[in-house]
């Protein structure tokens, strides 16, 4: 009987976490860049020991939508890959090239960290433009290149905020796929898809109103065999 | 459950602001020389609930964390510099600058600040200034019988006097330009202000290399796209509702455990 109370909670706290990855989700709804997360639940033990459900998060890195900005460094990749930035706290992979530039002319993110470049942190001037491989052309001459890696293991990827993922330090990157392109002007937005996140909420709510339907039935069950079978008369 | 409804909430927060900066966009429609601002979000930090190598009962070591995000934040709201539509006018002080450059403007306490709004006007005592009456740098005085004002594209300004055919120059209006435009600050009354982000201004003329040309009798109109501030408006609205929409459901079910107990 307790076991059952077990398997019911056990039940609701994944279904608790499964809804709090959803309302981020929607929370970034209109996050540039974002990746939606999906949850993964499987189960650990077998039914006759006591429950255990393994939550797991993973990214879903499919392409977002390009939306034109007309803001000369928002820079949008089309295809995997990963812009790399440097701030305080360690260097990161970023799909989020909403970019702008500092008072010195360094390429950095609304968070002040730098956007790197084969060459380190790049500099731009006026008239500095980016092509489709992430060359950076001054004059018509290439004079750094944007860094963009790949991971084909992507579990390896973890959310780190503010925009940002990371890959472990030991991680070595993949070759980038000839098709991955740098589109200037051009923002990704967010993968968040709400019809499909919509139905999920709705799918976790009616689970979570299974679980405890269940727990309930399980006290009522247990209560009559307390209040009635065990009845001294 | 409490972490759904925050993230949801933070949600909803950065979809008012999108609408609020939406909403000043459409406001300047019309504004001289206005630059549409857009806005940036973020999501939040994320809370760990089990790090990656944690062990199970079963012995087994989990092989990624499970992470939970707290939401989104807007971060920048940085301005679009494209250009602005030209108007004809035919007025002689207004001018519009086609291509890079601010006019520069000396505010009463002594700060030059920045515009694209070129409407200008004649003070009292001849001098060209903004219409709130603040002096156009480099200062340019027109002399008391001036007949007409010529101001060529490259922005020097030559009158025509009572009494005489001869055109003379009187002044050579100078433009500034910033490394990073979209880091000036905006005060209000169609200025900026330079910023540490912005960068120092890289003063010039007109039509030298980098800078625009100062066309007369024009106004640059502004920047704001209407149908795309109006789709913007139904995506965040949007946005807006479904965030609502996860508070709800998770009240539900904070309302379901509530009723668990008899």
């Amino acid at each position: 009987m307790i076991k059952g109370f077990e398997h019911s909670t056990e039940g609701m706290n994944a279904t608790v976490v499964l809804q709090d990855i959803i309302a981020n989700n929607l929370a970034n709804v209109g996050t540039t860049g974002f990746k939606s997360g999906k949850l993964f639940i499987s189960l650990l033990e077998q039914a006759d020991n006591p429950p255990e459900l393994q939550e797991r998060e993973a990214l879903d890195l499919t392409q977002g939508a390009l939306k034109k900005t007309d803001y000369p460094w928002d820079l949008a990749l089309e295809g995997p890959g990963f812009f790399v930035v440097q701030s305080d706290q360690g260097t990161f992979l970023t799909r989020n090239g909403a970019f702008s530039l500092d008072g010195d002319g360094y390429l950095v993110t609304h968070d002040g960290a730098f956007v790197l470049g084969e060459r380190g942190k790049i500099q731009v001037a006026p008239g500095v433009s980016i092509g489709e491989k992430g060359e950076v052309v001054k004059d018509g001459v290439e004079v750094d290149r944007l860094r963009i890696v790949y991971f084909g293991q992507t579990h390896l990827i973890e959310r780190h905020g503010q925009g940002f993922l990371a890959v472990p330090a030991e991680a070595v990157p993949d070759e980038l796929p000839a098709e991955t392109r740098v589109r200037q002007g051009y923002l990704e937005q967010s993968n968040v898809d709400p019809l499909r996140e919509m139905v999920a909420m709705m799918y976790a709510f009616r689970l979570f109103e299974a679980d405890a339907k269940a727990l309930k039935s399980q006290d009522e069950t247990l209560g009559r065999a307390v209040n009635e079978v065990a009845q001294v008369r | 459950m409490n972490r759904a409804m925050h993230a949801a909430a933070t949600g909803m927060n950065a979809q008012q602001l999108y609408i609020d900066t939406i909403a000043n966009n459409l406001a300047n429609v019309n504004t001289t020389g206005y630059k549409r601002s857009k806005v940036e979000f973020q999501d939040l930090l994320y809370e760990t609930i089990r790090p990656a190598g944690s062990v199970t009962t079963a012995g087994v070591e989990t092989p990624v964390q499970l992470q939970v995000g707290c939401g989104t934040r807007p971060v920048a709201t940085p301005r679009i510099f494209t250009q602005g539509d030209l108007t004809n006018t035919g007025n002689a002080l207004d001018l519009a600058i086609q291509g890079d450059g601010f006019f520069q403007i000396l505010r009463p306490d002594g700060v030059t600040v920045y515009t694209r709004d070129g409407s200008f006007k004649v003070s009292a005592d001849g001098k060209i200034v903004t219409a709130a009456g603040y002096v156009v740098q480099p200062e340019i005085t027109l002399p008391a019988e001036t007949q007409g004002v010529q101001v060529g594209r490259d922005g020097t300004v030559t009158v025509t006097v009572a009494g005489s055919t001869e055109p003379y120059e009187v002044g050579q209006l100078e433009l500034a330009r910033f490394i990073n435009p979209g880091g000036l600050k905006s005060i209000g009354d169609n200025l900026y202000e330079m910023t540490v982000a912005s960068g120092e201004p890289i003063p010039g003329t007109p039509q030298s290399e980098g800078f625009g040309e100062v066309l007369q009798g024009y106004l640059e109109a502004s920047n704001v796209e209407v149908v795309e501030e109006m789709v913007s408006m139904i995506v965040a609205q949007r946005a807006y509702e479904i965030n609502s929409k996860a508070i709800r459901t998770a009240d539900d079910m904070l309302g379901i455990v509530t009723n668990l107990k008899r």
